[in-house]
Parts: structure tokens; sequence; C-alpha cells
């Protein structure tokens, strides 16, 4: 049944090393993975276990010294800088622990930077509809909370209808119960509106509410867990 | 503490580094140009100290130099020196033609002086000094040989060195010079050249000498002769006067007579005078009593019409009692009276009436056959006319008989019976048919009839001879109608009515005997009216008409009053004549004996002139004698020092004088002058340096460096501290955290502060260091331009300590002040807030721009609202962005403005290439053969006028120019760039003259006591001339200076000037081409310091630009590279980031131009003098040109900044920050 998946992103093989000498250390030591279309993936690890380093490469904002990262049959490490710009902008969207929302700019400007590459002229307010804020669409950052922050980068992120949704410790910056929202907003995502959604997370609970759970250590993929009955969002505690 | 020092240099290096260089180069300025222009001022000031500086300059014709020592007879002179000075001309090792005015250099001299010179002295006769700038001009070299003109011919001279002298600031062709001339200049040679001229001079000077001896000779002939006229004239004036004394006693005599004779008639005068005044006032009487009389007729007009009326009246009652009683008189009034009383019931009318009856059938019968005798009674009458009624009635009846019904049946009888009765009443005619004269007939005797009876003819006739006895019927009747009218006049006077013949008499006897007493009474009445109207004038006849009368009457008192006011008139005339008369006798009186006392006083004047004629005349004498001694003995003394030859080194005709402290100048020179009274003499005074010509053009060149020696630096320090205070407070603003840290850790804000001046206090002193050296190097640069505005050969660059450590202690204080006032912010901190992670904040911008934006993409508002997000950087940095644009416009424009005001010299009004100057006004002959030289084109002339042009009592100097009025050789134009043409009358003023004068066009001005009337006023800028026509010039005195303008090609320079040095009274020329090269090279300082503003300007503003774009994109380096993860180009990113830069340059632009607008019209303002005023010229091209400077640097800034942005990663970037 799994090999009927559509494979949306393939990895393969790849290395990424900081330093030199003995200070060189592996963030990425021969990883290969695929992210399929329409699942919910948690990518676990302690903190420099190179995950972040994984999830940056897959959304083209890092490129690995080795390997092959590809998506629609075009491998991103051979990419230039413009062209891994522009991957980004029409496939990948981001959320991060620390929201990253522009503070000049309203809930809804920030949103809409990205909504021009969708073709949807109505995409931001129906982004802000799926997230649940569409009252506070004209507030700035510093008039909203930490989770209604974090609620407004998935909007950002989804606003350009991307293919694969990359979030980097999303419940970090947050409290027990906005976490757990975000978490609700993500799942819905995925279940509701098909979209594939990439959770890197040192969080293993988080893991119970996906499709597939990928462990990391030193570098490496320890392990990869299919999880056929994934717990609702609702119920994962930590 | 002091570990921080070198880790926060190390973090904010870059920004540290701009604040090292934007404050060495202020230090470096100020100290470089104060010390370059102090430099200037020191060598400017040995210079002209060691030039020892005459109070006064006498110029005289060529004397000789023993003159000094009588010259230095006067107490307040304490030294003189001489020299002697010519102009000629000097060909160069080029074989340029160049005008100079030599000095002797004599060595010996007690007081000469001291040229700043590398050889002090001339050694040999054919060495010469130059001017150092005129050399170098000309490009003559020590070394060198030169050609001098030296008594018509070219003689070789050694320049054997260069001097500099202080006067040749002084030298321009003329005050207003509008250009300098470097074909012009000082040398300094031995006396023998100019002296060598001086030899035929001499040659004549003896000539004329022993002329001048054999004049005095004949001279002292002719005052002995004049002196021994002198003697017989005082001799021929004491006869004269001894007959006029005899003359004088004969004349008084004859005048006190004729005061006599003056006193009677003065006396008979006033009593005839006396008379005309009673008589005068008798005619006012009688006037007035005329003038009365006439007022009381019009007043009682009325009056007098009533008393006419009553006069009048009367008159008809007594012409009606005339009548009455003539008409009593009448025979037949007094016999029908007595008559009619007999019958007193008899009606009158009706007697009238018969009778009229009775009178009238007389005259119809009388026609029909009736035949009376008038004289025949009335008895008779009544007698034969009952006959004739008788006849007519059986006639009627006989007629009308039925038988006569058909007269053609009657018988001859019967026919022959009416034939009789129709010729009884004359009614049968034989020509007549028969039947009509019977039917005439027989109408005739009807009508008579019918009259008989219907008027009772038979009645009356029987009533006549019984109502009147009269002889005759007309008796009869002509009594009746003297009767009715006798009985209306009667009834018309008594008022009766009188109808029968009872009333008749009874009326007749009652009033008829009362008509002359009444008559009587009414002339009494009337004499009454008449004596009543006397007291107005008024005779009977008067009656008539009174409004005529006394229209009349009016008209006659009028006359009257005319003739009295013309005899009044007459006799004013006569009193006024004889007021003449007293007067001229009074005055005669006066004038006969002023005579006399001017007689007497003449008399003793005459004798006391004659008596010190006598006194004169002797000492005159003696004076001559005298005289003529010493001009004998001087004459001989200057033979004998021709005779001996005495050395031509000793000539001079130029007298430098030094006064005594505390003497008086002006009555020294009047001394001087006095003693130099047998020269020509001009006196060129100043009485100090410090008043001189050339120490005022010295300041006025040193008042410009000054300025922007010390101003500019000023200003740069001003923008400094800004930029300072912008830089500091970015470092303090970028080190929140540190700070916060720091506080937490428990330093005091104190410790802080110190920290970040002590950071300042080290940049400071690198930034001194560099200042330093830029200040050194700048000196050297600028004292080589500052050399321009002087002739100087030598430069001493002496650093100006003093200004050194000023910018020094400036540049540190100015740093630690505006890092003071930055560290403000530091006790804003908090410390628990900058060990947290700082919340979002929101920013707001100008609303005016949030409107323009609302519209814009969020990455628009992104890039906008960040530039606005710090406020105080954003106008700071606007600030100095705008300072630079105004540094760099008003350069710009006052580079234009300055090159507008040579334009305007040499494109617009200067049309010719040489201007060429003579001693006098050139001839004819002279103009004739310019014209002929066939390399010379378009020749005027253009004489100088130098004069005082006064204008209701304010007086000021002019120069003034004579030119055909049809030149096109120079261009004039009015205020509004209008070209004008040169007046053929009047005068053309330039405006500040005119300002100065208070006048406008058409009023008149006076020059040399002619009114001159101004027909326009000219706009020029420079060379401030007033222009006339020639013909004008003639009438404003003597020329000033001689000169001629003419176009001429580069090439034929020397030609023209080879041709021009062949005329002594050549001086020397002016080339325009020369002219403008020299004036640029002048302005070269001003382009310098423009040059030197526009560079700090675009240096401050790229540092400002740079800094401020990058701490903006470094502050927004997380959002950007979200912006740049979320798959944003980086060129995207650029064009909206681009807007920022974009605003700053904008606003800065708004804020910069207009103030530099305003800068460079007061920098020009400043920068303009009495000879030079620039116009603010303003192109396009200033515009431009700052503005892409400006948008050039602007745009450097942004891609500097987009290339760091480049090297941004990613990953680290958008990381939430430990």
């Amino acid at each position: 049944m799994k090999k009927e998946r559509e494979v949306l992103l393939e990895a393969d093989h790849l290395w990424k090393s900081y330093g030199k000498g003995a200070a060189k250390v592996d963030a990425l030591a021969d990883v290969s993975l695929k992210i399929y279309n329409g699942e919910l993936l948690t990518i676990l690890g302690s903190s420099g276990s190179g995950k972040s380093t994984l999830l940056n490469s897959l959304g083209g904002m890092d490129k690995p010294d080795k390997g092959m990262i590809c998506c629609g049959g075009v491998d991103l490490c051979q990419m230039n800088d413009r062209a891994l710009t522009s991957y980004r902008k029409k496939n990948i969207g981001f959320v991060f622990q620390s929201f990253n929302l522009i503070a000049e700019l309203t809930a809804k400007e920030n949103v809409a930077l990205t909504a021009d590459t969708s073709g949807d002229p109505g995409i931001v307010e129906k982004v802000f509809d799926m997230v649940g804020l569409t009252e506070k669409m004209k507030n700035y950052p510093s008039q909203l909370s930490g989770g209604q922050q974090q609620r407004i980068s998935i909007a950002r992120a989804l606003a350009k209808n991307p293919a694969l949704l990359l979030c980097d410790e999303p419940t970090g910056a947050l409290d027990y119960e906005t976490g757990k929202q975000i978490l609700v907003e993500l799942e819905k995502l995925v279940r509701t509106h098909g979209k594939t959604v990439v959770i890197v997370t040192h969080t293993q609970e988080i893991g119970k509410m996906s499709d597939r759970v990928i462990k990391m250590r030193n570098g490496k993929i320890t392990e990869v867990v299919e999880n056929d009955d994934p717990v609702p969002a609702e119920s994962v505690e930590w | 503490m002091k570990r921080m020092i070198f880790p926060v240099i190390k973090k904010y290096k870059k920004l540290l580094i701009s604040v090292m260089l934007v404050s060495a180069m202020g230090c470096g300025f100020m100290s470089g140009l104060s010390s370059a222009y102090t430099s200037l001022q020191r060598t400017l000031d040995g210079y002209v100290e060691d030039y020892h500086y005459p109070d006064a300059m006498i110029t005289t014709t060529v004397t000789n130099r023993n003159m000094i020592d009588k010259l230095k007879q006067v107490d307040a002179v304490s030294e003189i020196n001489a020299r002697l000075c010519g102009d000629t001309y000097l060909k160069s090792p080029q074989g340029r033609y160049l005008s100079v005015r030599v000095f002797t250099y004599n060595p010996d001299d007690s007081m000469q002086f001291h040229y700043w010179s590398k050889k002090s002295s001339i050694e040999n006769e054919d060495e010469i000094l130059l001017e150092y700038n005129f050399a170098e001009d000309n490009g003559i070299s020590v070394g060198q040989t030169v050609k001098i003109k030296v008594d018509q011919e070219y003689r070789e001279y050694f320049v054997a060195g260069t001097v500099t002298n202080p006067e040749t600031l002084a030298v321009q062709p003329t005050d207003d010079s509008w250009g300098s001339n470097n074909d012009f200049g000082y040398a300094y040679a031995p006396v023998s050249l100019l002296s060598k001229e001086y030899e035929q001079k001499y040659g004549d000077a003896k000539k004329e000498l022993d002329g001048k001896q054999e004049e005095l000779d004949k001279g002292w002939g002719e005052t002995e002769q004049k002196l021994s006229d002198a003697e017989q004239q005082l001799e021929d004036a004491k006869k004269q006067l001894a007959e006029s004394k005899e003359t004088f006693s004969s004349s008084y005599q004859e005048a006190q007579e004729k005061l006599t004779q003056l006193t009677e008639t003065e006396t008979e005068l006033n009593a005839t005078k006396t008379e005309l005044v009673s008589k005068k006032e008798e005619l006012q009487k009688t006037k007035e009593t005329l003038r009365e009389t006439g007022n009381k007729l019009y007043d009682n007009i009325s009056t007098l019409n009533e008393a006419a009326e009553g006069i009048k009246e009367i008159d008809e009652a007594l012409e009606t009692i005339d009548n009455l009683s003539q008409l009593s008189d009448d025979k037949h009034i007094s016999r029908f009276i007595s008559l009619m009383s007999a019958y007193p019931d008899y009606y009158i009318d009706d007697l009238v009436e018969i009778t009229d009856l009775m009178s009238a059938f007389l005259h119809t019968a009388e026609t029909y056959g009736y035949t009376y005798d008038a004289t025949d009674s009335v008895q008779e009458i009544s007698d034969s006319m009952k006959e004739y009624m008788d006849q007519v009635m059986s006639d009627k009846e006989y007629v009308h008989s039925e038988q006569f019904d058909d007269l053609s049946s009657i018988s001859d009888e019967e026919r022959d019976k009416l034939t009789e009765i129709m010729k009884r009443y004359d009614l049968y005619n034989s020509q007549i048919p028969f039947e009509e004269c019977f039917e005439n007939t027989k109408y005739t005797l009807d009508s008579l009839a019918d009259t008989i009876e219907e008027n009772a003819l038979y009645s009356v006739v029987a009533f006549l001879p019984e109502a009147g006895s009269s002889d005759s019927l007309e008796e009869l009747v002509s009594g009746i109608t003297t009767m009715t009218n006798y009985i209306d006049t009667l009834s018309e006077y008594t008022g009766e009515t009188i109808e029968t013949t009872g009333d008749l008499a009874s009326v007749y006897s009652s009033s008829v005997g009362q008509l002359d007493q009444k008559k009587t009474e009414l002339k009494t009445k009337r004499t009454e009216i008449l004596d009543s109207l006397s007291e107005y004038g008024v005779t009977e006849e008067d009656l008539s008409d009174v409004t005529g009368f006394v229209v009349a009457k009016q008209k006659t008192i009028n006359e009257s009053i005319d003739q009295i006011d013309e005899g009044i008139t007459q006799i004013n005339d006569a009193m006024t004549q004889i007021e003449d008369s007293l007067r001229q006798i009074a005055e005669g009186r006066e004038t006969i004996q002023t005579k006399i006392e001017d007689a007497e006083k003449q008399l003793t004047d005459a004798e006391s002139e004659i008596s010190q004629n006598e006194e004169t005349y002797v000492n005159e004498r003696s004076k001559a004698l005298s005289e003529f001694d010493n001009l004998k003995d001087e004459l001989e003394k200057a033979v004998k020092q021709l005779n001996e030859g005495e050395s031509y080194a000793m000539l001079c005709n130029q007298f430098l004088v030094y006064f005594k402290d505390g003497a008086d100048p002006d009555a020294a020179l009047e001394e001087l002058k006095g003693i130099l009274a047998g020269e020509e003499v001009e006196v060129k005074s100043n009485y100090t340096y410090e008043n001189s010509a050339v120490k005022q053009r010295i300041n006025d060149n040193l008042k410009t460096i000054e300025t922007l020696s010390i101003l500019t630096p000023s200003i740069f320090f001003g923008i400094i501290l800004i930029v300072v205070f912008l830089f500091m407070s970015l470092i303090i603003k970028q080190s929140r955290r540190e700070i916060g840290i720091l506080r937490a850790l428990g330093f005091t804000k104190g410790n802080i502060r110190a920290l970040y001046c002590s950071v300042n206090f080290i940049t400071s002193l690198m930034s001194i260091v560099l200042g330093t050296v830029m200040g050194y190097v700048l000196m050297l640069y600028v004292g080589n331009y500052f050399r321009n505005f002087f002739p100087l050969f030598e430069f001493t660059y002496q650093p100006n300590l003093l200004m050194y450590l000023f910018s020094a202690g400036l540049t540190i204080v100015v740093g630690l002040i505006s890092t003071i006032i930055s560290t403000g912010s530091i006790s804003k901190v908090m410390p628990s807030e900058a060990m947290s992670r700082p919340a979002p904040e929101t920013a707001t911008v100008p609303k005016l721009l949030e409107r323009l934006i609302v519209k814009a993409s969020p990455m628009t508002k992104f890039s906008v609202t960040t530039l606005f997000r710090n406020k105080m950087r954003f106008v700071f940095s606007v600030i100095c962005i705008a300072a630079s644009v105004m540094m760099i416009f008003s350069s710009f424009a006052f580079i234009t403005s300055k090159n507008y005001m040579l334009h305007q010299l040499y494109g617009e009004r200067i049309h010719y290439d040489c201007q060429i100057y003579f001693k006098e006004d050139p001839d004819e002959a002279f103009m004739k053969e310019m014209n002929d030289q066939e390399y010379v084109r378009n020749v005027q002339k253009m004489p100088f006028y130098q004069s005082d042009i006064t204008f209701k009592g304010k007086s000021e100097k002019a120069l003034i120019n004579a030119v055909q009025t049809d030149t096109e050789l120079i261009g004039i134009y009015d205020s509004s760039g209008k070209k004008l043409t040169v007046p053929e009358d009047g005068i053309m003023l330039e405006r500040h003259l005119a300002e100065k004068l208070g006048v406008q066009k058409g009023d008149t001005v006076s020059i040399n006591g002619k009114d001159i009337r101004i027909e326009s006023i000219s706009e020029q800028s420079i060379a401030r001339s007033q222009y006339v026509s020639y013909q004008t010039g003639k009438t404003l005195g003597d020329i000033t200076l001689g000169c001629i303008i003419c176009n001429i090609s580069e090439d034929d320079e020397q030609r023209l000037i080879s041709f021009l040095t062949k005329n002594d009274n050549y001086l020397y020329s002016v080339f325009t081409r020369m002219a403008l090269q020299a004036n640029e090279k002048t302005f070269k300082t001003y382009d310098l310091a423009a040059w030197i503003i526009i560079v700090f300007a675009i240096i401050i503003g790229l540092i400002i630009v740079i800094n401020t774009a990058q701490t903006n994109l470094l502050e927004k380096k997380r959002e950007l590279c979200v912006l740049r993860t979320l798959g944003f180009q980086q060129s995207e990113i650029s064009r909206k980031w681009f807007v920022q830069s974009l605003l700053q340059f904008i606003f800065s632009c708004a804020v910069g131009l207009p103030t530099g607008i305003v800068i460079a019209k007061l920098a020009l303002q400043k920068l303009g003098n009495e000879s030079r005023e620039y116009i603010f010229a303003n192109h396009f091209t200033e515009y431009l040109l700052t503005i892409l400077l400006v948008l050039g640097y602007v745009v450097v800034s942004h891609l500097i900044a987009m290339r760091t942005m480049k090297k941004w990663d990613l990953v680290e970037s958008v990381k939430d920050k430990e």
C-alpha cells in the first residue's frame, strides 16, 4: 500500500559537515529518505542530531556537501542560489520555532507577502479561515499572542499553496496548550486539506500524531517508524 | 570595564572607522586651511613689513635728489627717499613686447626698499631686477637677457634677479579694472637706464637755462621800467588828488544849495497833499449822498407812481371842467337850455330821435323830387314838408287806382297824368319801358308813404316848430348834436343822469355855477402833489414815466459816482506822485549826502592809497631787486650744476615720505608741496600702510580667504557633530543587549557612558593623527593656490600649532559631546529588558507617506516602515545628506556663478580683443595710422574720464568712458538683459552708482559743474563704467586717460605692440584673451574651495548613506533572511529595499536644494565686493549634477548593502538567537 504513495521529495546519501580537522562535525552522514505526498512526517532527534540541517537541506536553505535531493526530477544540490530561491518560493512553506513574522507588517500583510505565487487571489482570506484568525488580520505581530503568531506563520506558509510544509520546532517557543493548538492546526492541514507536513522536533510525543517518524542521532537516521494508527493531535501530551 | 573597550572597538570597527574618517576630515580641514591662511598672512605681514611702505608718495617732474635736504626741513618728516621712475617697453626673450615701469635702484640710499629678492643689489650697469609675478607670467627667468627701450632704442639687460613688491597689487590699469594686466610690470634698474633718457632732456634744460638767463636780464629791464612807470604814476596820482580836492569843495557848495531847494519843494508838496486829502473827503461825502438819493428813489418808486396817477386824474377833471365851460358858452346850448327849461317834460332822447327822423326824411325826400331851402326856418320847412307828404299820399292813392292794373288799356290822359307824377318824383325815363317806370314809381311812393306813416312824420313835422324855433333846420340839428355832447359831459362830470329837458335845466343850474371853485380846488391839490415830489427832485414832466425817470436818474447818479471815483483816483495818483516826489527828494538828499560822504572818503582813501602805494613801491622795488638777485643766483647755480655735469644718478621724480609719529600729515604735505612749488606735483598719500589701497586690496582678498579658511571648517565641524552623534547612536542602539548585560552585572550608567566615551576618545585620537597629516598636506596644497592672489614668490609654510591644537581639541570635544548625547539612551535600557528577547515593535510612518504606501506591496511597506523605525536616525541622516546636497549644490552654483560672471564680462560685455592705453587722447593722424594697419579691425576710441558725479549734494567718484554710440565692441545691458545704446546726449549710469547717488533715469546730475541728464541705467555687476558719447565726453573736461579699443587676432598681437611702442604717447595694452586667463588663474582658489567643499560633502554624504543603509539592513537581517527563505529573490528584495534610499534621497534633496540656493546666494553676496558682484546663476546643470551625484552615492551605498546581504547565512539568520 505504501509503495503506491507518490514521492514528493527524495533525499539520497546526504552528507554535510561543519568545521575542520578534529573539530569537524558531521551534521548529516549519509542520510537518505523519501517524503510522500499528503503525509505528516516527524523528524525526531536531540539537539545536534542533524534534524534541522536535514530540514534546511530539504527546504533548499542549505546545500549538503554531498548527495542528492530530488524534487520533481530536479536535483536541488545542483541548483544555484536563484534557482533554490525559486524552488523555495514555489514548493516550500516554512514554519519557524520563533515565528519570524515581520513586525512592521500586519498579520494580513505578513501572509500576503507570499500569496502571489498561489495564483488564487482569495487565498489570504482562505488561509486565515483555515487557521481561524480572520478577526486578527489587521493586527500587528506585537499585538498577537505566541500561538496566534505561530498560526499566522502557518498561514503565511500556506498562502503560497506549497507542496511541502516544513516546521522547525513549531511548538518550541510556545506553552503546552498553545503548542497543542498548533499541532491540531498542522494535523488539520494534512488530514483535511491534504497537505504534506514535515515537523522537526525533539518532543517524542509529537511523533505519535504522525504518519511516519524518522529518528536521528549524530547526523544519521537511526530509525524510521511507520505509524499506521496515528493518534489525534488533541490527544498528544508531553 | 577597560577590557570592554577594545572588544567594542572591534565589534563596531566599520562605524568607528567612519567616525574617524569624518572627524579626521574636520580636523584636517580646520588645521590645514587655517594653517594655510595663517601662513599666508604671516608671509604677507613679513613681506609688507620688509617693504617699508611710505606714508606718502609725491611724484614730480624730474628734479634733483638734493631736493630731499630741503624737504627734510619740514618738521613732520622723519625720512625721505627718492627715486627716478619712468615707463618704457621691454622685449622678452620670447620676443614679446611688454610695458614696464622702471624704478631706479640705488643701493647707496640711506633708506632704500628692502625688496624680497634673492639678489639684493645690482652690481653692473647692464643688470636689472624684474618684479617676480611679471617675470613669471611672461616666462622670463633670472639669468636671461631682455631688451629694454632706452632713448628710442632697445638695449640688452641681464635679468639679475626677481623681486616682489606689494605695490604691484595696486598697479592694475584702473581700480575698477576688468582684468589683471600681466603685460605691465615693474623693473628695478641702474639709474643710468632712465637717466640716459633724460640726457637729451638735460641738454634741453641747459638751453632752457640759458634762455631763462636771457629772459631774466630782459625781465629785469622790464621790471625797472615798470618801477619807474609806477613812480610816475604815483606822482600823477598825487596831482590828481589835489585837483580832486578843489573840485570837491565847489561841488559841496552846489550840493548844499540843491538840498535847500529840495526842502522848499518838499514843503509845497506837503501843502498840496493836505488840500487833496480834504478834497478827496468831500468827494467821498458827495458820492455817499448820491448813492443815498439813488437808493431813496428806488425805495419810493411806488409813491412816485401814485403821485403821477393823482396828477393825471386831476388833469382829466380839469379838462372836463374846461370842456363844460367851453360848451356852456356855445350859443346853441344857452339857447337850448333856456328853451328846454320851458318844456321840462321832453325826453331829450325823443327830441334827438325826432330831429334825426326829420333830417333823415328830408334827405330821402330830396332824392324823390322834394326841394327846400336850408336857410328857411323850421316852421317853413315844416310846412313845405307837410305839403310834400300830402302830395305823396295823394299820388300813392292815385297810382294804386284799378285802371292802372292794365296800363295798355289806359287813356293817353291817364298816361300823361301818370307821366307827370313819375316826373314829379324824378322817376320817369323815356329810355325805360313805361310799365317799368310806373312800377318803380309805385314802389317808391309806397316806401315813402310807409316811412311817413311808420314814423308819424306828420306829428314830427307838427312838433318840431313847436320844440325849436330855430332859424333853420340845420341849426336845429347842429344845436341838438352839441346839446347831446354837452349833456354827456355834464352827466359825466356831475354823475347825474340827464334824460329830460327838466333834468338838464336842473343839473345845469346846480353845477355850472360851482365849476370855477372846483377847478381852483383841483389846481391847489395838484400843486401840493408836485410840491411833495420836489424832495425827490421830480418835476411835472418826469411824472409821465416814473420808472424811466428813476432809471435815468440812477444812471445819472452812477455816472456822477463814477466821475467822483475818477476824481478820487486822480487825487490818489496826484498824491502818489507827490509821495514819489517826496521820496525822490529824500533819496536825492541821501544821494547827495552819500556822494558827499563818498567823495570825502574817496579823497581820504586816495590819500591813504597814494601813501600806501608809495610804501609798496619802495618795498616792491627792494623785493624785485632781491628776487632778481636770487633768481640770478639760482640760475647761476643751475647752470653751474649742469656745467659741472652733476651725476644723473641724482635725478629723481618720486619722493617717498615717512612722517614722524603724531605728525599732521595733511599740513606736512601742504608744506612739502610748497617747497616743490616749482614742479608739477602729484601726491598719492595714504599716510600709513594701514590706510593704503594696497592694504585695502590685500585685506579684501584676505577677507575672502579667511572666510573660506575658518567658516568652511566650522560648518564642517557642525556637520561632523551630527554625523558622529548619528554613528555613536547607531553603535549604542546596536549595543543594547551588551549594555543590558553590563547593567545587569552592576555597572552604572556612568561606567557605561565612560566606556563609549573611551571608545570615541580613542577614535578621536586616531582622527587627530590622520587629520593632522591631512591638514599638513592640505596646507601645502592650498598655499600654492593662495599665491595666485598675491605677488609672492616664496610662501613661508608654518603649520599653525595653535590651530592644530584647537582642531585636535575640537575633534575630541565634538566626539565626546556627540557620544555623551547619544549615550543618553542608555538610561532607557533596563537590565531585564536587555537580557530578554526584545519584543517585536511596530513602527509608524508619516501619515502622508502612509497614504502613499497604502496600496503598495507589503514588501515596499516593510522597506519604508523600516526606514522610519528610528525616526531620530532618519532625521539626522536626512539632515546630513541634505547638508551634503546643500554643499555640493552651493559649490556648483558658485562655480557656475563665477563662470557666469566671467562670461558676462568676456562674452557679453567685451567684444574687443585689445584695449590700448595712452597718456593723452591719440590724435586723428594716429587713429588713421592705426586704422591703416592691415591686422587691426574695428578701431574705436574710448577715452577715460575720472570725475565726481553730483546729485542733490551727494557726490561719488566715477569712471566715465566716452564711446561711439552705435559701438558693437561693448555690450551694455539693462537689468532685464535688454541691450542698451549709449545716448547721444546725456549719460548712461551704472546701477550701483545710480543707487549710491539715489538717482533715476531722467534725473539730472552734475559733472564738473555741467548738468547732464541720465538717459539710461545699465547693469554691469563688474567694471562699473558710465558711458557717454564722444560729443558729451568733450564737455566733461580733460581726458584722464586716452584709450583705444580694437579687434585683432592673437597672432598679430606682437605686431601691434611693436607698432605701438614707437609712439611716445603709448602706455600699455591689455589683451582680453590674457586678462581672461589672468582672471581664471585668480579664480582657481575659489574653485579649489568649491571643490574642497564638494569632496567633503561627497565623502560625508557617502559615509552617512553607506552607514545608515548598512545599519538599517543589519537591523532587519533576520526579517530579510526570512523573506529570502520564503522565496524572495535577492534582486526583488533589493528593488524594494532601494525605496528606502530613494526616500532618503528625495527628502534630502527637498531640504538640501532650497538650503543650497539660500547658502549659495549668501556666499556669493559675502564674496562679492565693490568691484565685483556675483550674480546667482541658476542653471539646470547644477541641479542635475547635484542630484546625480547624490543619487550616485545613494545607489553605491545600496549596492554595498545588497552585497552584504548576499553574504548572509540564511539558516543562521532565521534561527532564534541566543
